[in-house]
């Protein structure tokens, strides 16, 4: 007799399982998915605004485009710095591996990357106050 | 691997577009002609995304496999009764949403057990199989955080039970227990771990030598320096319990996806000295491979190891790039 399994892969709606553990990761995915399809009407909206300058309506967009991809850019920087120290910083490695592996690490680097996502991100925003103030008020 | 496509326009779009953003910003309040060539560039860049990222999600879709839930996951209520009492125990409600294999749905039993302050999540479905519902089933076998084969939800979260304390978890008196649905379910708490296990052999998972003499009758030892031995270390200590797989919100939606215990694989033996297996990392170096990786990073907060699956697939994706920049050269 064959075997008979059950297979709850393959729908989005499961991205919402990460909610109860990991809410970070959570708003990444969401932000991602609505980006996706978020990217398609801003485009268009910038290529009317281009013809037809409606500026306001392409200022919206612009600054939620914005808002969309700020998970994006806060985990790539983190990203790089995963990268960069070999997962010693933002990883998840083992505990007992990483005090007796510490001794082979670039330890001046590792404070640079700690701090990169956050400078990455001030920068992001800060962005995002410029526009708004420049734009809406 | 299965499908060969490479590093989708999505990533460059990805980093491009905020790029582009940001040089926006600046040529909006030093030089205001700029923007004309870089509104364009950023529609563009958008459309890309768009583009690519629908695309990723239509493959998901065509992807599905299995049956659908139509959104009753809960099913209907069965509570057994009784309270079983343990001395110095504390009454606790296990709720385990357990797949009926009759009607095919996930369906919550409710038991009422006693729990000490050691009291662990296998320990309490040991305990209700034994006395309250023969007909319960659960992989296991260490005990002890050593096999890998007890992996389960627990309040939602990824977990092997055997190191899961009740008390700990319980809210208001309550544990919820489900199965893994990072792979195929086959009966109650158990996964089918055949598509987990396929993933794992594609990527090779052994030290591979040219000459099979050193291979199989090697003559003499293949030295190591602690720093070369700490370059794979905590990458050899995944315990194939597929806790990550069940984390990644990849896998749960692309089943294709390769996942990250496979990918942690591959960099465990590509950066090993002993290993002489070539391409290694083109082999992942497709869309179902690193490249369907969005860093969620859920797989390395779930790995009871330390494994660390996430910074794995990052630095194979960095290697990946290197791969091809030396190339280009
Ligand atoms: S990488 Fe960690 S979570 Fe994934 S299978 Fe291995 S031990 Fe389990
Ligand atoms: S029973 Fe072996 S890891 Fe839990």
């Amino acid at each position: 007799m064959d075997k008979q399994t059950y297979d709850l892969r393959g729908s989005q709606s499961l991205l919402s399982r990460l909610f109860r553990f990991d809410t970070e990761a959570y708003l990444h995915m969401i932000f991602y998915r609505i980006l996706i399809w978020f990217s398609f009407i801003a485009a268009g909206i910038f290529i009317l605004d281009y013809f037809f300058k409606i500026n306001a309506l392409s200022h919206a967009f612009f600054l939620l485009v914005w808002i969309f991809f700020t998970p994006q850019v806060l985990e790539s920087a983190k990203g790089l710095s995963v990268i960069g120290t070999k997962g010693f910083v933002f990883g998840y490695l083992n505990k007992s591996y990483l005090t007796t592996a510490g001794k082979y690490e670039k330890q001046k680097m590792n404070s640079f990357y700690k701090v990169l996502p956050y400078i990455v991100f001030a920068l992001w925003i800060s962005g995002f106050v410029v526009l708004s103030f420049e734009w809406l008020i | 691997m299965r499908e060969s496509i490479k590093i989708a326009p999505l990533y460059i779009a990805m980093i491009g577009v905020p790029i582009l953003m940001f040089l926006f910003l600046l040529s909006y309040v030093f030089f205001p002609y700029a923007n004309t060539i870089l509104m364009p560039l950023i529609i563009a860049g958008l459309l890309v995304f768009g583009v690519s990222g629908a695309r990723e999600v239509y493959l998901q879709k065509q992807k599905e496999t299995g049956i659908k839930l139509n959104g009753n996951l809960y099913g209907k209520t069965v509570t057994h009764g009784g309270v079983i009492k343990e001395n110095g125990a504390k009454h606790v409600t296990v709720k385990i949403k357990r797949f009926n294999i009759v009607t095919r749905k996930i369906e919550p039993n409710i038991f009422k057990i006693g729990a000490d302050k050691f009291t662990t999540v296998l320990d309490a479905l040991i305990l209700i199989k034994e006395k309250k519902d023969k007909t319960l089933s659960m992989r296991y076998s260490c005990r002890m955080g050593i096999c890998g084969s007890c992996g389960m939800v627990v309040n939602g979260k990824p977990v092997l039970a055997c190191e899961t304390n009740v008390l700990k978890n319980a809210k208001n008196d309550e544990i919820e227990v489900a199965p893994m649905q990072g792979n195929p379910i086959l009966k109650d708490l158990v996964d089918d771990f055949d598509d987990f296990f396929e993933k794992h052999q594609s990527i090779n998972p052994y030290l591979y030598r040219k000459n099979k003499n050193e291979q199989y009758a090697a003559k003499e030892e293949f030295r190591q320096t602690q720093e070369e031995i700490e370059r794979f270390l905590p990458y050899s200590y995944c315990i194939m319990c597929g806790l990550c797989m069940d984390a990644c919100p990849i896998v749960n939606t692309n089943p294709s996806f390769i996942g990250p215990q496979a990918l942690s694989q591959v960099y465990r033996y590509k950066s090993d000295t002993r290993d002489q297996k070539e391409n290694r990392i083109e082999n992942v170096d497709v869309l179902e491979g690193i490249w369907s990786c969005e860093f969620a990073g859920a797989c390395s907060k779930v790995c009871p190891k330390g494994v660390d699956p996430a910074t794995a697939i990052q630095l194979l994706k960095s290697d990946a790039m290197k791969n091809i920049i030396k190339k280009d050269e």
